[in-house]
């Protein structure tokens, strides 16, 4: 195997046995919701991110395993509240809740999410319950 | 008007006023008129603007020791200060004499001070005078941005002065010039359209206004560019591209890449300038077609993948933007690790000699020193937070990569780079102390683990690499931050002074013998500049990512600095310290110090 192999299989097994303990549901987001988040993404955080998500000159990649192996045993709470909290470093939380809800849904459809009809909500306690991409 | 006649008239006023809204559908009280006071107030605050000096071009050359008239005081960019009332016998009673709430994410920006006034660049092109003594408002210009601009666009490092003029690059990508009197705008030139962010800020020599553009992150074909204005009227007067065009030596060192597929060679910093030599000195930032340039490197054919003129120092003539030599500090460079920063003029003595030299210090936190009129290459120092150059040839100074720390395109490893992209150096700038011949230089310790990210050909990314995950310097001992003295006569460290948070501040040395700098932690500080012993420090509202100054009013001497943050390096530097917390929603104030005054 090569060592870059054994590097992920680690994060995999703790995955899963995260996931197991705190029974998260799939995060579903909406087409619409995506779409508007692309919008946003594009404005406010594709100077530092990249328009590729991952291909930023100033911040970390928002796509791809680095993300997930970040994310994957936490809610969708977690990247939320820090999105909130600290995006973009200009104007934090000054989107308004329901654009970060956008961003994140446009985030998880990079990450190979598909859309479906529930919406992500914009409320930490109901983004708790669902699962990171992993 | 005697005290009778004016009862008179106002009873006159008020009965008109009164017969007018009688007439009228309602009774509507008569807007407020400022009283005499205020009149008499603005009036003499008018009357102090309008005896302001021009700024000659011999203040701008040498000048007086309680100006700083250039983003770091003197054409030289040595950022030191002649001023020596403040020393280390009594800076320990240093205090707050004022401060004033600048425009959130206002973080980089260095304050100039001309005649006791202090001009000032706010994030979101507020441009204002204060009275450098009071902390009073003397006049404001706000730029309506057409625009908005990145992250690289929204900060500004430098304005500039000279005439009767100050010169602002805004977040829409234009130059434009303020009337010092008045703050009213004389000329507006366009720079470049949504490509363009101007992150470093112009200088001014031989009445004209050298900028700076960045933003080639994006795909500009050919790459990027500085100009030169003229400072009457605002006209380009001449173009240089940092990237080599054709029939410029260099333009065949992109392995095989057609020309309007390169990018890069931003300019993150303004131009230093020595007028002897009347040479210009400006870096060249790196270039973002890495797979293409790695390639080459890898393959070792390294000339044809040395990217020029990518990773420079360029010394142009002023007057005409003619290339006088250009030295190469990381051919083919893949790891954003760019000399992108000051060019700092100094003389040194090196083998016996007095040398008129350059002095730059990478992000890897290599300093070259060059020969300042040929840029031939003297000698190098390494502050030891690097593993990314292995060695450097001692006759040319041509650096020897780490191998392992190159971009494996083949993915069959992550390669650990340290330091990380976002550098160990960055813009806050080093201060040269010309007497004793002292560097002094920020560092924040760190490293980035990453994959190479492979990509179709011309695409770019912003860093080479993907999966980058900050890392601690192996060994760490958990100090992240550092202020280095080098004395640049034998290239020794003197001293470090270690800590946790990152030193992301300039430094600034001074004739009293002090080095003040500021970091992630918000703490200002004061060292001795020769033993490196803490003499003063104080918290601040937010971290310091800015430049200090220090200018004279009425013969007393005072110590500025904006605190606030805005730009990626806080938030990049976070995760090395995640119990550090700065306030969020980037408010920014600028602190000016002082001694308590004599009883």
């Amino acid at each position: 195997m090569t060592r870059f192999a054994l590097l992920l299989l680690p994060l995999c097994c703790l995955g899963a046995g995260a996931l197991a303990q705190t029974a998260r549901s799939p995060a579903t987001f909406t087409a619409e919701q995506a779409a508007r988040g692309e919008t946003i993404y594009r404005d406010q955080c594709q100077g530092c991110h990249g328009d590729k998500l991952d291909n930023g000159e100033f911040g970390v990649p928002l796509r791809g395993a680095v993300f997930a192996a970040h994310w994957h045993d936490k809610g969708l709470d977690a990247p939320f509240q820090l999105m909130i909290e600290q995006m973009p470093p200009t104007n934090p939380g000054g989107l308004g809740v329901d654009a970060y809800a956008d961003v994140l849904a446009f985030m998880l459809s990079q990450n190979g999410a598909k859309p479906s009809q529930t919406p992500l909500p914009a409320d930490p306690d109901a983004l708790a319950k669902l699962a990171a991409p992993n | 008007m005697t005290i009778a006649a004016s009862t008179r008239a106002v009873a006159l006023v008020l009965s008109l006023t009164t017969a007018v809204t009688c007439l009228a559908q309602g009774v509507v009280p008569a807007p407020l008129q400022p009283d005499a006071r205020s009149v008499e107030l603005i009036s003499a605050r008018q009357a102090r603007l309008d005896r302001i000096p021009p700024v000659t071009d011999a203040d701008l050359l040498h000048p007086a020791d309680g100006e700083w008239v250039n983003w770091r005081r003197t054409y030289d960019g040595q950022g030191f200060s002649p001023l020596a009332q403040i020393d280390k016998s009594n800076v320990a009673a240093l205090r707050p004499a004022w401060t004033w709430s600048m425009p959130p994410n206002s973080s980089q920006n260095a304050p100039l001070v001309h005649a006791g006034v202090m001009f000032v660049y706010g994030v979101g092109d507020r441009v204002q005078a204060l009275d450098a003594k009071t902390g009073e408002l003397l006049w404001e210009h706000t730029h309506i941005a057409k625009r908005t601009a990145s992250i690289a666009g929204i900060v500004k490092r430098a304005i500039a002065i000279s005439g009767d003029r100050l010169f602002v690059a805004t977040t829409d990508g234009q130059m434009i010039a303020l009337d010092i009197h008045t703050g009213k705008r004389v000329w507006a030139t366009e720079l470049g359209g949504k490509e363009v962010d101007i992150s470093a800020g112009p200088m001014v020599v031989h009445g004209k206004v050298i900028e700076g553009l960045a933003g080639c992150t994006r795909i500009v074909p050919g790459g990027c560019s500085f100009v030169a204005l003229d400072a009457e009227t605002g006209k380009l007067l001449w173009t240089f591209h940092t990237l080599a065009r054709a029939g410029e030596p260099g333009v065949d060192t992109w392995n095989d890449l057609p020309f309007e597929k390169r990018n890069g060679g931003s300019v993150w910093s303004t131009a230093t300038y020595d007028p002897a030599l009347n040479l210009i000195y400006i870096g060249a930032g790196n270039s973002y077609n890495w797979q293409d340039l790695t390639k080459g490197i890898l393959g070792k054919n390294t000339h044809k993948s040395d990217g020029l003129y990518t990773n420079s120092t360029l010394a142009v003539d002023p007057d005409t933007g003619k290339l006088k030599w250009y030295y190469q500090h990381l051919p083919g460079e893949t790891w954003d690790l760019d000399f992108a920063f000051e060019r700092t003029i100094a003389d040194i003595q090196w083998q016996g000699k007095t040398r008129h030299v350059v002095i730059t210090t990478g992000k890897a936190g290599i300093t070259d020193v060059l020969d300042a009129a040929t840029g031939k290459w003297l000698f190098s120092l390494d502050q030891g937070v690097q593993n990314v150059v292995k060695a450097i040839d001692p006759r040319t100074g041509r650096k020897i990569y780490n191998q392992a720390t190159l971009p494996d395109m083949t993915l069959q490893r992550t390669d650990l780079q340290c330091p990380a992209g976002f550098g160990a150096k960055n813009y806050p700038s080093n201060s040269f102390n010309p007497t004793s011949r002292i560097l002094y230089i920020p560092l924040a310790e760190n490293c980035g683990e990453s994959i190479p990210k492979i990509f179709k050909p011309g695409e770019y990314t912003g860093q080479g690499q993907e999966l980058r995950v900050t890392r601690y310097l192996p060994n760490s001992d958990g100090n992240i931050g550092r202020l280095d003295a080098v004395d640049m006569q034998n290239g020794k460290t003197l001293w470090s002074t270690r800590q946790r948070a990152s030193v992301t501040g300039a430094a600034m040395a001074t004739a009293g013998g002090l080095v003040f700098v500021g970091d992630a932690d918000r703490w200002f500080k004061a060292y001795d500049d020769r033993t490196g012993a803490l003499l003063w420090q104080m918290r601040l509202n937010d971290a310091i990512t800015s430049y200090p100054i220090s200018y004279a009013v009425d013969g007393k001497q005072y110590v500025a600095i904006l605190a606030g943050t805005g730009g990626p390096r806080i938030p990049n530097l976070r995760a090395l310290t995640p119990e550090i917390n700065t306030p969020r929603g980037g408010g920014a104030v600028m602190w000016v110090f002082e001694l308590p005054s004599k009883p």
